[in-house]
């Protein structure tokens, strides 16, 4: 297993829910000549190569600073399953501290589109509540990030211009800047991110975002990548930095598995979370990947992509 | 020796005129070095045990160096509006070293629901995108005032109000200079671009107090120095009629001025708004003593001119200088010494204001005593009259001049009714003593700008729609951590919280517990009451619906310490200080043992620092008056003397304590000090008068009018020189600055005061003791020799005998003058000090010597025992200085000086007793005794 430098990892699985979005693209390798791509073509070709095994069992770790350099930390598991190219189920459970050990977000990108969230709170009601708050700037569950940073952007609803491309800490990057709408407004547009491909592989390692006067506002970056087939990559850390607050989250993930088994579709119902949601903690924060065999890996991929071209040609 | 001193700059002008050049170019440099320091710290003590405390919560919940930007209009929920207010609070974010804004663009709502008991729970922006359109602007105003965490805090009620809370980087570790400064300076240039966009605009913060602080210091400096210059030089030339008497202390005041701040440059020591008085104390002050020399100096060409043989006038004005000399040269030091110690007194509190106030102040009154004894006898060498020409202190300035006009009306009182003054006195300091038990104390920096001031009425605004701007946090600390994440520990703040509401005077009180209730209640769906969550569970899911920095306020990262932020709009730090006192029982109360707590702000360090004002300075007070008794009692060597020198500074400050309890006038940095600097300055008067007496009364046995010449004399320099006071410190009433206006109001009345005091009630005392100087015991000449010898002194120390020849009258004679004339009754005797005179009977037209007398001899001593006509003449036959002891005075003195009039008695007896035995012996010799 070769690592190379950035990259995390829920919020990566998370990317992969855009990832299937635009699956009708979806390519393991790009097959576009990438010294002519536009900022569009390249975000697409990304997307497309890091396109994710669909079944992800992720148990991280939570560890957030604030401006005084405290840090707490909290573990959780994380589900994804696609059910569908379209339709995609997220779980975020917490196991730790004891306190919130069982409170669930959970997202569902449904075959229409829409976006569903929900929540249980153990300690509220046996029940999941609605989540309808979707803004983008909104922080996420005490962390630095928002929701859109953990979900993934739609690439349909941004501008993306290609910036001259860049070399940081001896890694050559494609560069870029990313603005509302779809076609820039000249000045009028403010800039509200630039992202960094890794020209290596197109793995997205670091974004930076600006606030309405151009300020820099937060940094995403990924580290402790890992090469989980020949051509996708995923990050065992994320890291959101935000310099207003001076505070960051970190997700690091202790143990990953690919394999449906780990996410059945019960577990994104409301009652195997009030059943299940709570459990006594396994694993230790801190331990390092767990990964499957290379091999199986691969072979599962192959055969969940073909399970996923399946979906894809199934109505919706 | 002081006259000496008085004389040196006279006898080498060139040197001291170089040296005067030098210095005053040398400490003119220190000007340019000057600082202002318009801090809070410096109205904190030093020593205040709570400053750590203070710094520790500080760290733990973060500065409270925030400055609010106030925005009011009736159509702010229109696009328009918010589009403007979102530049701004764009364009704040750009401004170097601000570290964060808050307000309607940054701040979030959660808003629950419950239909069908399916609950949802929505956390969005007040606004995320510039509303287009009117409606989407009033959902914004409809988001922005359901979250009651914002209410009185960023928003007021109705929604016409919000405001932007600016936090600044901390001034002590911010990498940009004057960080506060220019950040209210582009605040201020940005607000003003914007300002015509809403119906009020307006920033208030300490930056904004700093910058007004330094502003009114600024302008203070200007106007007050230059107008108590203009106000003395008028005072002077009314009541004095003399340009030189005027333009004297402004050439001593400016030097005094240069040298004081250029050493206040060099030395690093800043100045506050205090400082802002300094000039005009200096020149108000320091022109009592040119003043008083100047009245000696027309004194002494008056008598000099009597005495001027060649008629040039040069020796005249010479004979001026020594008489001046000799005549204030003694109470100017004292003077000097003694308002040297008012000022310094201050230097006993441990506020950094006061303290170097009492320092520069201190150091002025001593550089203008220096510059004083140097200057004014140089410069009334130079440019002195050579004649009296009417500006003599004698009887013609008491004729129809104010001064003149008060003595006669003093007089009538102390004359005709000396007991009922006396008591009528008492009695009004019984009264101003029963008002000064209304006196309270303050040391809030708000109270130092009057109420019209604009930032004190954007203050008033901000108080009445959202909040005051005064913050203060009440603390609990828990011994474990999570501690507060315990809704026993929650529910402690939502009852202290509830007390305080109770209590009435804080405006606003926020904590963890509201934003959990406020959680609570949307989770709730509205449906259920703000109530705390009922579990620690409970409560740890709520908090993940916040971040930890919107929480770094209300609780520690480890939820071990929680805080309460309070703001209100007090200014009474006595008001403030009692409802803090019953706050902190009941806090540690409801927190119970196992919990610390603590109440703690600058604001209300600086407001505590109040008591530790009003002590220091009760402290201050009290060692001034035990220090000026001791004093006064050594210089007149009498407890009376000290006790006497205390009573026209006692009427004063107790009559001004009670005028300021009755006109609700706190003590407070500036008013405080009133008290220990009058008391320095209005003894001077009280000096200078009881030092006339004693001068006085060493050739006369009539008390009564060695009482009367003295007030005579000295009243006219008093009067004017207290005048003058009064106006210079009623100068200050046009300060920009409360505190400083009741100081003036306050010293211009203790003045006023001490003119009453010294005029009417001493001299009534006065002539009811009879005093010796120390000065004059230590700088008496005379020939030991003939004391020695003199049976009149046997037995006696030598300071005995100083001090009896000083209770005596000493008188000069001229030779062939009549000491004693025979046939008439005479109830004196005489000691001849210097000089010879001869014993001469007359009889039936011829003259027989009968005896000559040399010094240490004794004669008239049977008059003195007895009313009986003198039985010669005696003439001097040389210049004769003689010592008289009248009959009278000594019965009167007996009770002042017994161990002295005693002995001095004993021995007549013995002279007596000697002479009965030598007339026995020789009864049959001539008799020689005059009597």
């Amino acid at each position: 297993m070769m690592q190379i430098r950035f990259r995390p990892s829920l919020a990566g699985a998370m990317l992969a829910v855009c990832c299937l979005f635009h699956a009708s693209n979806a390519n393991t390798k790009s097959n576009i000549n990438l010294d002519t791509a536009t900022g569009r073509e390249l975000m697409q070709a990304g997307y497309d190569q890091h396109l994710r095994y669909p079944f992800i069992y992720e148990e991280l770790s939570m560890v957030t600073h604030d401006r005084k350099g405290n840090k707490e930390t909290k573990s959780l598991r994380f589900f994804s399953r696609a059910e569908s190219v379209t339709h995609i189920k997220l779980l975020l459970l917490f196991d730790s501290p004891q306190e919130v050990a069982g409170v669930a977000f959970l997202a569902q990108r449904r075959n229409d589109g829409a976006l569903v969230s929900e929540l249980h709170l153990p300690a509220f009601e046996q029940t999941m509540i609605r989540n309808s708050g979707n803004d983008a700037d909104i922080n996420f569950l005490d962390t630095d990030f928002t929701l859109e940073n953990l979900i993934g952007e739609d690439l349909d609803k941004y501008y993306y211009k290609r910036q001259r491309d860049a070399i940081v800490d001896g890694n050559y990057y494609y560069v870029i800047d990313v603005y509302h709408g779809k076609i820039p407004d000249g000045d009028k547009q403010k800039l509200l991110r630039r992202h960094y491909l890794l020209q290596d592989n197109l793995f997205i390692t670091r974004t930076d975002y600006f606030d309405s006067t151009g300020r820099l506002r937060k940094r995403q970056s990924a580290h402790d990548l890992v090469q989980v087939t020949r051509h996708v990559w995923n990050a065992n850390m994320r890291l959101m930095e935000d310099f207003i607050r001076e505070s960051k989250t970190l997700f690091k993930v202790n143990r990953r598995v690919y394999s449906a088994d780990y996410v059945p579709e019960k577990v994104f119902t409301a009652q195997w979370l009030y059943e299940n949601g709570k459990r006594d903690l396994t694993y230790e924060i801190g331990l390092s990947v767990e990964q499957e065999n290379e091999t199986q890996i691969e072979k599962e991929i192959e055969q969940v992509k073909a399970q996923a071209e399946l979906h894809e040609v199934e109505p919706s | 020796m002081i006259a000496k001193l008085f004389r040196l700059s006279v006898q080498h002008q060139p040197i001291t005129l170089l040296i005067l050049t030098l210095v005053t170019l040398i400490l003119g440099g220190g000007l340019t070095r000057l600082s202002i320091d318009t801090s809070f710290d410096s109205l904190i003590p030093q020593d205040d045990h709570n400053r750590l405390v203070y710094q520790q919560v500080m760290d733990e919940f973060g500065s409270d160096n925030k400055t609010i930007i106030y925005i009011e209009d009736e159509e702010l929920w229109t696009p328009s509006k918010l589009a403007t207010l979102e530049s701004i609070h764009s364009a704040l974010k750009r401004i170097p070293g601000i570290n964060r804004v808050e307000g309607l663009f940054s701040s979030r709502t959660i808003k629950g629901t419950r239909l069908d008991g399916k609950s949802t729970i929505k956390t969005e922006s007040i606004i995320t995108n510039l509303p287009e359109t009117a409606l989407e602007a009033q959902a914004a105003k409809l988001r922005a005032l359901s979250n009651p965490l914002y209410i009185g805090n960023l928003f007021s009620e109705g929604g016409d109000v919000t405001a932007i809370i600016v936090t600044l980087e901390d001034e002590l570790e911010s990498t940009h200079a004057d960080i506060g400064k220019k950040a209210y300076e582009t605040i201020e240039t940005l607000l003003g671009e914007h300002k015509s966009h809403f119906s009020r605009l307006f920033q208030v913060g300490p930056p904004r107090v700093n910058a007004e602080l330094r502003r009114s210091l600024t302008e203070d400096f200007q106007l007050l120095g230059p107008l108590s210059a203009f106000v003395l030089v008028v005072s002077i030339l009314i009541f004095m009629r003399s340009a030189l008497a005027a333009a004297v202390p402004i050439v001593t005041s400016t030097l005094t001025i240069i040298w004081t701040f250029g050493i206040l440059g060099w030395s690093g020591i800043p100045l506050n708004l205090l400082s802002a008085m300094i000039p005009s104390l200096i020149i108000v002050i320091g022109s009592t003593e040119d003043t008083h020399m100047m009245a000696a100096f027309f004194r002494g060409l008056s008598t000099a001119e009597r005495n001027d043989d060649n008629g040039d006038g040069t020796n005249t004005r010479q004979t001026a200088l020594a008489y001046m000399a000799k005549h204030t040269g003694l109470p100017l030091l004292l003077t000097v010494l003694t308002t040297t110690l008012g000022f310094a007194s201050n230097l006993f509190t441990s506020i950094g204001l006061i303290q170097d106030f009492a320092i520069a102040s201190t150091l002025a009154i001593l550089i203008n005593g220096i510059i004083t004894v140097l200057v004014v006898p140089l410069l009334l060498s130079r440019f002195g009259q050579k004649d009296a020409k009417g500006k003599d202190g004698n009887e013609e300035i008491y004729e129809n001049n104010l001064p003149s006009k008060i003595i006669r009306t003093f007089r009538i009182s102390q004359d005709k009714y000396p007991i009922y003054t006396l008591g009528l006195t008492a009695i009004l300091c019984i009264f101003f003593t029963i008002q000064a038990s209304k006196l309270y104390v303050t040391n809030d920096p708000m109270s130092y700008f009057p109420q019209d001031n604009p930032l004190i009425q954007d203050t008033q605004l901000i108080h009445q729609e959202l909040a005051g701007i005064k913050v203060f946090f009440v603390t609990l600390e828990a011994e474990t951590e999570n501690a507060f994440l315990e809704p026993e520990n929650l529910r402690k703040l939502e009852s202290i919280q509830a007390f305080m509401e109770k209590q009435g005077v804080f405006d606003s009180t926020l904590s963890m517990a509201d934003h959990l209730k406020y959680v609570n209640g949307e989770f709730q769906g509205r449906f259920g009451e703000r109530s705390l969550p009922k579990t620690r569970e409970m409560v740890a899911q709520y908090l993940l619906f916040f971040h930890r920095t919107d929480l770094e306020s209300y609780v520690s990262h480890d939820y071990r310490f929680a805080n309460i932020i309070v703001r209100h709009n007090v200014n009474d730090s006595n008001t403030l200080n009692q409802y803090i006192e019953e706050l902190e029982s009941v806090v540690q109360k409801i927190a119970g043992i196992r919990i610390k707590t603590h109440v703690i702000g600058e604001n209300l360090m600086i407001n505590r620092a109040a008591e530790s004002l009003m002590i220091s300075q009760i402290k201050a007070l009290g060692l001034l008056l035990l220090l000026i008794f001791v004093i006064m009692s050594i210089m007149f060597t009498s407890l009376k003397g000290g006790a006497i020198a205390l009573i026209p500074s006692l009427i004063p400050i107790v009559l001004m304590f009670g005028l300021m309890g009755f006109l609700d006038i706190p003590l407070n940095p500036a008013t405080a000090m009133v008290a220990v600097i009058a008391v320095g300055i209005a003894i001077d008067g009280t000096i200078h008068l009881l030092a006339r007496y004693n001068e006085i009364c060493r050739s006369t046995s009539d008390y009564k009018l060695a009482v009367k010449m003295s007030v005579q004399e000295v009243a006219t320099p008093l009067i004017v020189s207290s005048l003058a006071l009064s106006f210079g410190f009623g100068i200050l009433l046009f300060s920009n600055f409360t505190v400083v206006a009741q100081f003036g109001a306050l010293a211009a009345a203790t003045m006023l005061i001490s003119i009453f005091a010294n005029l009417l009630i001493t001299p009534i005392i006065m002539e009811r003791v009879r005093l010796v100087g120390l000065y004059q015991i230590i700088a008496m000449n005379v020939d030991e020799d003939v004391l020695d010898h003199s049976p009149l002194f046997k037995g006696m120390t030598r300071y005995q005998r100083k001090k009896a020849i000083l209770i005596s009258e000493l008188h000069e004679f001229q030779p062939n003058e009549k000491l004693v004339e025979q046939d008439t009754i005479g109830r004196s005797m005489f000691m001849i000090l210097e000089g010879q005179a001869e014993v001469i009977r007359n009889d039936e037209g011829q003259s027989r010597i009968i005896a000559s007398l040399t010094p240490g001899e004794v004669f008239g001593e049977i008059g003195y025992i007895r009313a009986v006509e003198r039985t010669a003449d005696v003439i001097a036959t040389t210049a004769v200085s003689a010592l008289r002891f009248d009959y009278e005075r000594m019965q009167k003195d007996l009770k002042f000086f017994p161990n002295i009039v005693a002995q001095l008695n004993f021995n007549i007896s013995a002279i007596l007793g000697e002479r009965l035995a030598d007339a026995l012996d020789e009864k049959h010799q001539p008799i020689t005794d005059t009597d």
